[in-house]
Formats: C-alpha cells, sequence, structure tokens
C-alpha cells in the first residue's frame, strides 16, 4: 500500500522568514559578539541638529529653537548644515575595519590627503540601541587605537584621530542567511578643521581628565581639568580651594583645536608675511624723512638762522601729541637757541607720489595739535590733527603756509577689530582708505533719539525696525 | 657676470599675499575667525612639519592659497633699455655712535643714483579660497573682490629711490568652484580660484655715486616738439632769485656761447618771442619779419635804438653783475650778440701743473668721458700726448684693487699704477708718463672757474658739480640793457 505524506501541512523548509525570528536573532547575537570580541572602540559623537545660522531666523534658514533634530536643514537655498550641533557626551561602540595602507598624495597645501577613507561595519541594533539612531552622515568619529603619540609637538597630547562619516549603507558582508542585515558600512573621511565641527573643536582636548565643576573642597592634582564660571581651567600645581583664575595654580584648558589643528600654524605663517610685507612696505609711497632738503635763500646760499634768545620755550611733540626728548632724556623744545643754525626748509625737495608724511623735512622739531601753538617763531612747524589727512603747517613770519598732507597710509587690509589687544594682528595699524572708511566703520549715530550704527548692509539700511 | 639678487618677484609675492590677509568669516554663533593665507606650492617637507609630522593632525579650512600661475614679458611697455635715469640725494646725517639708525636734523652724504631702464613683465598670481561651504566662500568673496575697483594699488618698498615699487593687481578671471554640477562630490572642499595680472619691472642694481656731476653741457636746447627747454634747474640748480627788478628788461633770455669763433662772444635770444611781441605791441612788424623778432626793432622801442656803448648787464646768483657790449646779428637779427668784458667774466682759477716747471693755469683742454674716450688711441700713442695735456673727467675710471687697469689710462710703460683711479669730475693732466690727478673734487675750492679750451665755455666747481658758469636762461630780472651810458 502507497504510503501517501500531505505537505500541505508542513512547514516550508525557509530561512528567510517575514518576521524577525530566532534564527535572525541567534545570528544577530553572534555578530554583536563577535564585535565585542574583535573590534575596535569607536567613540561617536553624534550629530543631534543644525544651529543658528549667522542670517539668522529667516525664511530660507529657519531657526529651529529647542527642536534639535537631525532631520532638520539649517539652509534651504545652499542645502547644507554649516553650523553644527554635536551631542556633548560621547557614545562607545565597536567596529571593525579593514586596516589599509595610506598613500600620501598630498594636494595643493601638500596637507589635503586624497585617499584616506576608511570604511567601518558596525553592528546595526548595537548602535541603534546606543545611539537612538542609526548612524549617519555628519556623525563625528574618533578611533582611539589611532592615537599618536609621537608627533612633533611637546609629547603633552597624544593626538587624536578623527573621521567624519559621509554615508551609511547596508553591508554586503553583513547579510546573514536570514537575508536580514545586521551590519552597517559608514563610509568614512578624515575630519578638518572647519566651521562645521566647530563644536567639537571648541571642546577641551584632554577630556579624559575633566573633573567637572569646581569644587573647594576637592584636591585637584596637575593636568586636571576643571570648570569655572563657564572656562574651563588646566591644574598646573596641586591645589585645594584656590579659586581660578589664579596663574600659580591654573591655566587655561587648550581646546581640541589648539592641540588638533594646523590652524595656530598657519596663522604663525600668515603673520609671518604680514610682518614681512610691512617690513618691506610699512606704508603707501615714499619715505622721504631720511632725506636733507637743503634751505637756500634768495641769494642761492643756505640759509642760517642766527639766534640768541631761547626763550620760546614750546615743547616740541609728535604726531600722537607726546613730548619728545632728546637722547639725555631732556625735552626738546621748539625754540630758536643759540645752537640752531639752518633754517628750517620752506618746501620739501623730494616730491612725487604720495610723500606727504605730516613729519616736517630735516628732522626739524614740530608741534602737533587742533590748534595752531601762540607766539610761533618763523620756521615753526605744527601738525594739525583736525584736519583729515593730518595736515602740516610751517609758520613764514607772518602766517601759518600748508606744508603737506600726511597721505601716507598702510597698506594691511586690517580693521579695528583685527588689531585691539587681543586680537590676531594686535599693535598693527588698520587700513584707512576712502573705502575703508565704509568697512572699518564702528560709529554709532543718534538720529531721531535712536542709536544707529553707520555700517549698514545697502539692502538693509533704512528698513523699518521694530521699537525697543 | 658678478652675482646678484634683490628678491624683486620674491617681494611682490610677499606684497600680493599681503592683500588676503585680514578677512575672516563669521560661524553662526558669531565667532569670528581670521582666515591663514599661505603659499601655495608648499615643500613637502614644510607640509609634514606642519602637520606635526602626523596623520592625526587636522588641516583647516578656510584658507587663501597663493602661487605665481606665469610670468612673461610686457612687450607693450617696453621702451629704451640703455636709458639712465639720476637722482640726486642729499641724506641726513645719522649718529653712528647710536647702536640703532637715528638722523639728526644736519646734512650727511650726498649721492647721485644712476638706475638703468627696468624690463617690463606681467605677473600673474592665483589665489586659490579653499571653503568647507557655499555661505562661507561667500563670506570671503565679498570682502575680497570689492577691493578691485578696478585694480588694487601695492608697493614693493617705501624707498623713494625703487622707481619699480609701483604695480597694480587687476583681476582678470575667478573660477567659482572646483567641484563639477551636480555635486556628487567625493569632498568637503571647495576651491574657488581668482586670477590676478600684475604689471611689474625687474630692474638691475642701481649705481650710487658721490653726488657730483655736470648738469648742463647742452647739446640741444630745444625739445622734440620745438619748445625751448626750461633751463632753471639746469643752470642755476633750482635757485630762483629775484634780485631787484630792472624794468627795461622784462623778457627771459637766453645767453649761449656763439659759435663765430670768438672767446668772449655769446649769442643772447628771446626764450619767448610771441611775448615780447604782445607785450610791446609790435605783431606788425613781426608779421612781415618772417616771424622772426628783430633785435633792432626791440631795442627801438624800448630806447630808441643803441650804440657801440650800450650794455647788457647779466646778473648772477651772487649778486655780481657780467657787463657785455653788444651788436645785432647781421645775418639774423634774432640773434643779439654780446661780448663780454673780459675784466667782469670770472677769473679763471689757477690750478699748479704737476710737472715742475710749468705754469699754472685755469683752463683745461677737453672734457672727456673715460669710457668712451681713449687717449693713447687718440694721440697715437703714450709717448706722443703732450705734456701738460689736462682733462675733466666725467666719470670715474680705474680701480685701485685691479692691477691691471684701462688699457686708454695706463703709463707710458704699459704698467698700470698703484692706486690707480681717476675720479668723477677730478683734473688730469699727462706728467710725461701718466696721468696726475691736479684738481680733487673732495678738496677743491667752492668756487673754482676752468674754462674749457676746447669750446672756450667757462665751468665752476660749486657745490660739489661743475656747471656752466654763466651761461644759460636768465630769467626777468636777472638782466638789464643799458642803452645810453
Amino acid at each position: 500500500m502507497q504510503k501517501t505524506v500531505n505537505t500541505s501541512t508542513m512547514p516550508r523548509l525557509s530561512l528567510y522568514r517575514p518576521e524577525k525570528g530566532n534564527d535572525y536573532k541567534f545570528i544577530d547575537k553572534t555578530a554583536w559578539e563577535m564585535f565585542q570580541v574583535g573590534g575596535t572602540d569607536v567613540l561617536v559623537h553624534k550629530y543631534i541638529g543644525p544651529d543658528t545660522a549667522i542670517q539668522g531666523n529667516t525664511p530660507s534658514t529657519p531657526e529651529y529653537t529647542g527642536d534639535d533634530n537631525p532631520f532638520n536643514i539649517q539652509d534651504m537655498l545652499f542645502l547644507e548644515n554649516r553650523d553644527r550641533k554635536y551631542d556633548p557626551d560621547v557614545y562607545m561602540l565597536r567596529g571593525v575595519y579593514n586596516v589599509t595602507d595610506i598613500d600620501f598624495n598630498l594636494s595643493q597645501f601638500g596637507l589635503f590627503l586624497q585617499n584616506d577613507t576608511i570604511f567601518i561595519t558596525f553592528h546595526i541594533n548595537d548602535t541603534v540601541e546606543k545611539l537612538g539612531r542609526k548612524i549617519m552622515s555628519g556623525d563625528v568619529i574618533e578611533l582611539p587605537h589611532l592615537k599618536d603619540e609621537y608627533a612633533l609637538n611637546d609629547l603633552q597630547f597624544a593626538l587624536k584621530r578623527f573621521y567624519v562619516i559621509e554615508e551609511v549603507n547596508r553591508a554586503a558582508e553583513g547579510f546573514s542567511v536570514t537575508w536580514y542585515p545586521h551590519l552597517y558600512r559608514a563610509k568614512c573621511k578624515p575630519l578638518v578643521d572647519a566651521q562645521e565641527y566647530k563644536q567639537i573643536l571648541d571642546g577641551i582636548a584632554d577630556a579624559e581628565n575633566f573633573k567637572g565643576a569646581y569644587n573647594a573642597q576637592s584636591t585637584y592634582f596637575p593636568d586636571d581639568i576643571i570648570e569655572f564660571g563657564g572656562v574651563k581651567y588646566t591644574v598646573i600645581k596641586q591645589v585645594t580651594g584656590v579659586e581660578p583664575p589664579n596663574t600659580e595654580y591654573y591655566r587655561i584648558a587648550d581646546t581640541l583645536r589648539e592641540v588638533s589643528s594646523t590652524y595656530e600654524k598657519e596663522m604663525q605663517i600668515t603673520q609671518a608675511i604680514l610682518d614681512q610685507a610691512e617690513e618691506d612696505a610699512p606704508k603707501s609711497g615714499y619715505d622721504t624723512t631720511k632725506f636733507y632738503t637743503l634751505q637756500e635763500d634768495e641769494e642761492g646760499n643756505t640759509e642760517l638762522v642766527t639766534a640768541d634768545s631761547d626763550d620760546l620755550l614750546i615743547p616740541s611733540t609728535d604726531e600722537n601729541g607726546n613730548p619728545l626728548f632728546d637722547e639725555n632724556g631732556e625735552q626738546i623744545y621748539m625754540a630758536a637757541t643759540a645752537d640752531t643754525v639752518y633754517r628750517s626748509p620752506e618746501g620739501d625737495a623730494y616730491t612725487g607720489y604720495l610723500t606727504g608724511d605730516g613729519v616736517p623735512g630735516n628732522g626739524a622739531p614740530f608741534s602737533s595739535g587742533i590748534a595752531f601753538p601762540l607766539n610761533p617763531m618763523e620756521g615753526q612747524f605744527a601738525l594739525r590733527t583736525d584736519y583729515l589727512p593730518n595736515r602740516l603747517f610751517r609758520f613764514n613770519g607772518t602766517r601759518w603756509v600748508k606744508m603737506e598732507d600726511n597721505v601716507r597710509m598702510t597698506m594691511s587690509n586690517l580693521g579695528g577689530s583685527d588689531t585691539l589687544d587681543g586680537a590676531t594682528f594686535e599693535g598693527k595699524d588698520e587700513r584707512q582708505t576712502q573705502k575703508t572708511s565704509f568697512i572699518n566703520n564702528d560709529k554709532t549715530n543718534t538720529i531721531a533719539g535712536k542709536d544707529i550704527k553707520e555700517k549698514q548692509s545697502l539692502s538693509k539700511a533704512l528698513r523699518p525696525k521694530a521699537d525697543e | 657676470m658678478d652675482f646678484f639678487y634683490d628678491g624683486q618677484i620674491r617681494r611682490y609675492v610677499t606684497q600680493f599675499m599681503r592683500i588676503f590677509i585680514g578677512f575672516k568669516y563669521e560661524a553662526g554663533d558669531g565667532e569670528q575667525r581670521s582666515v591663514p593665507v599661505m603659499y601655495g606650492d608648499m615643500s613637502r617637507q614644510v607640509a609634514n612639519i606642519i602637520k606635526e609630522n602626523s596623520e592625526n593632525k587636522m588641516p583647516s579650512v578656510p584658507r587663501v592659497a597663493c602661487y605665481i600661475s606665469s610670468l612673461e614679458m610686457d612687450t607693450t611697455r617696453l621702451s629704451d633699455a640703455t636709458f639712465t635715469s639720476k637722482m640726486h640725494i642729499r641724506e641726513r646725517k645719522w649718529d653712528t655712535d647710536s647702536s640703532e639708525v637715528v638722523y639728526t636734523g644736519e646734512q650727511g652724504a650726498n649721492y647721485t643714483v644712476e638706475r638703468l631702464m627696468p624690463t617690463p613683465f606681467k605677473l600673474r598670481m592665483k589665489a586659490d579660497i579653499w571653503s568647507s561651504n557655499t555661505d562661507q566662500k561667500l563670506q570671503l568673496l565679498e570682502q575680497i573682490l570689492v577691493l578691485f575697483n578696478p585694480a588694487l594699488e601695492i608697493q614693493t618698498t617705501d624707498n623713494y629711490i625703487d622707481w619699480t615699487s609701483l604695480s597694480s593687481i587687476y583681476l582678470s578671471t575667478l573660477n567659482f568652484t572646483s567641484r563639477t554640477i551636480p555635486a556628487g562630490t567625493d569632498s568637503d572642499i571647495d576651491v574657488c580660484t581668482v586670477e590676478f595680472e600684475m604689471p611689474v619691472w625687474i630692474s638691475p642694481p642701481a649705481k650710487v655715486k658721490k653726488l657730483g656731476i655736470i648738469q648742463t653741457i647742452i647739446a640741444n636746447i630745444f625739445t622734440e616738439d620745438g619748445d625751448v627747454q626750461s633751463l632753471e634747474e639746469a643752470v642755476y640748480n633750482e635757485r630762483k632769485g629775484n634780485a631787484q627788478v630792472n624794468v627795461n628788461a622784462r623778457y627771459p633770455i637766453l645767453l649761449f656761447k656763439s659759435n663765430n669763433g670768438q672767446d668772449y662772444d655769446y649769442d643772447v635770444t628771446l626764450v619767448d618771442p610771441w611775448q615780447a611781441v604782445v607785450d610791446m605791441g609790435l605783431e606788425k612788424e613781426y608779421k612781415t619779419g618772417n616771424k622772426k623778432l628783430d633785435w633792432n626793432v626791440i631795442l627801438e622801442k624800448l630806447a630808441g635804438g643803441w650804440t657801440a656803448s650800450s650794455y647788457v648787464y647779466f646778473k648772477q646768483p651772487n649778486g655780481y653783475e657780467m657787463a657785455a657790449t653788444f651788436a645785432v646779428n647781421p645775418v639774423d637779427p634774432s640773434i643779439l650778440v654780446v661780448t663780454f668784458d673780459q675784466d667782469t667774466i670770472p677769473t679763471n682759477t689757477s690750478i699748479d701743473s704737476s710737472i715742475s716747471g710749468v705754469a699754472a693755469r685755469g683752463t683745461i683742454d677737453a672734457i672727456i668721458d673715460p669710457f668712451k674716450f681713449n687717449p693713447i688711441d687718440h694721440w697715437g700713442g703714450a709717448s706722443s700726448i703732450p705734456e701738460g695735456t689736462r682733462y675733466l673727467l666725467l666719470e670715474t675710471i680705474g680701480d685701485p684693487n685691479n692691477t691691471d687697469g684701462p688699457e686708454g689710462w695706463k703709463g707710458s710703460d704699459g704698467s698700470t699704477q698703484t692706486s690707480y683711479e681717476l675720479v668723477e669730475n677730478s683734473i688730469v693732466e699727462w706728467d710725461g708718463s701718466k696721468w696726475v690727478e691736479i684738481f680733487d673734487p673732495d678738496n677743491a675750492d667752492d668756487p673754482t672757474y676752468i674754462q674749457n679750451l676746447k669750446t672756450g665755455i667757462q665751468y665752476k666747481w660749486t657745490d660739489g658739480q661743475w656747471l656752466k658758469s654763466f651761461e644759460g636762461e636768465y630769467d626777468s630780472g636777472m638782466w638789464r640793457l643799458d642803452l645810453n651810458p
């Protein structure tokens, strides 16, 4: 008798199931275990959404106040997220990647590596469980095993290795026989010190030593980092109960940018180029102050001064109004004394394009101010600082005659904000031309009872504003 | 060729990079950050040093990288390659005791600087603006682009002597992005390349000499346009007197040596005849007189004619007047031929001879450029040079360190003498076997008068230079006529 089998009641033999069953779970756990055993730590700075753009809250750059969401787009016009927020907490995942040799294909600056792209695989469920979402483009990762302890710095810091995730896909090798994926494959590029990662780079370099807010009862040891008044300090000497800032015990903690970016070095190079340029040509036009102009009388002979009095003791000042002193520390006066031999020159023999510097010929003393000195003597100089550019006058015995304007100006494109104390180009002169008077302009005018900044964009000037 | 290098292109590059320094971008949190500016073509070793020799160091962006894209000769700006410009500079004296240079109010050394025509080039430079996002790029471009309207001036040095220091930068092309659209970009970094063009000059070294030149050996007093050159500067060295005005001679005149072979004869012509014509109402005579103003008419108009005893006086810068009788040139009545009273011409200063028994004299045989004049060739051998021949030298020849000096200036035995150097402005004399300096410009009396026997023109040494003694332009008030003494 033939035995029949009823196949319709047997379950179909298939590793794929519409739902993720125990097979999937078993394989997923196994994969997770493999990552725990064979993977490396990956520290993730989680991208949480765009910050405010400099344009402010505009239709094309909306402000998402209180709505941190990686789904948001900062700039609807250029479709870019320039100012990114990152989670202050760092998430630790496990990842696996193939270590390959990096071909140092240096580009124009010799700094941008072309081939240093790595592909890291992550366990999907582990990632989602820890981050709360899958990893995404814009997340920044750090590989602790690639720390460089032997960089050419002062060896205080081991330089960390950062990458930014560009793309995330399912990894082909991460599909199990159940057809369900277990792994993400992230394409990662080395991080650059750019505006996008400012928040991460503004953080402290040595985050492992951060001890939290300052506590007067705690004892801190060298290299500990504490926070006080919103500023992070590195302890340089063991201390208990001394509040920062105190230079004996604390210094401002280094940021990640200061330690890991080439920016500081590049600005030193930039500064050196500017210094060289200013040494070559400090100001526009030509320096004629070291030349001598012979003052001649009507006969063509050198004109001398005969003086037997020194009663005109008008202090001589520089162009800033500060009194001048000779090498013995004696104050210099405008007076013609018995020592005065030559008449001061009536003109400058060295004329040409932009030679006026507001300084009398032959190094003659002069006074400066917003008015002429009283009781002048013939041949005396005065620089009027109420003229712009400042104007040099000479007294010819009866009246003050214009000599020249101080038209030589610095040629470095610096503004007032660049040259302030503590600014990048501290101590240098800001550029003063007709054009820069529109740009380097921090004046405020009171118009109709309101303080209005003089410098305004053409597109925004005179637009109605809300009452304050 | 001896070595020289002044780093001229290096300075242009430095100044070009300077214009990009000081620009910032602003992040969303309001922080402004200066953008580094660097040379684009850095060596690989330095690149690694900047990276602290670590692959973990992060390059920063944005930044500006500048580099030369081309340097080519600008043939449209080429001009006379042999042109030499001279500048005369008096320096303020400076205190050598001090460790740093402190200029005093007194006159120091004086120089003449000779500059040879530089070669014109077009220097093209590129500035690559690297940015990490579009808005950042636009922030930087907006600040930079307003500078070039139409060009931005730069200067490589503020040295008054350097006539090549000024240049302009023109923005020629702008390649907005290094990416291809649609993006599909593989890099965060975008590069905007701006190309600029600068007209520049490359110059050989200058000659810095001691101040002292003959300023007015005038071959032609007229410019290419036919106008009379302004001779005030040349003759009077910018001294313009305003002595008592002699009312009867209100027109500037020119006084130059006649070519009639007479030692004391000079020609006087009006600088601007038309001025005299209009002032004196002589338009009719002028038009009928073949457009030349007749001195006879002028003298007739001024004082009813002239006599053989009429005098013309020429006031010198020191106030002294030279007197001369005169006659109207019968061939060309626009020229007044004056014959100076020998007593009023400054006496030549006697210069002792280097040869014993030969009398001192205040004349020279010629003014020569020692680089162009070879006395041995000229006279057909050193032994043929007449003893006592005197030349005034326009240039310095010979070098004490050169044991085999210039051929034309060797002694009769063919040797170069020790310390053989004949300096500019000196007068040298052939003593029978060698050239001897008999007038040392460093230790000369001021003024010293000498007469050039070749031309009959008298020169004077004053203020470190040879000037024509009294020839040149006399402004109104500096000459007068005395028609009826």
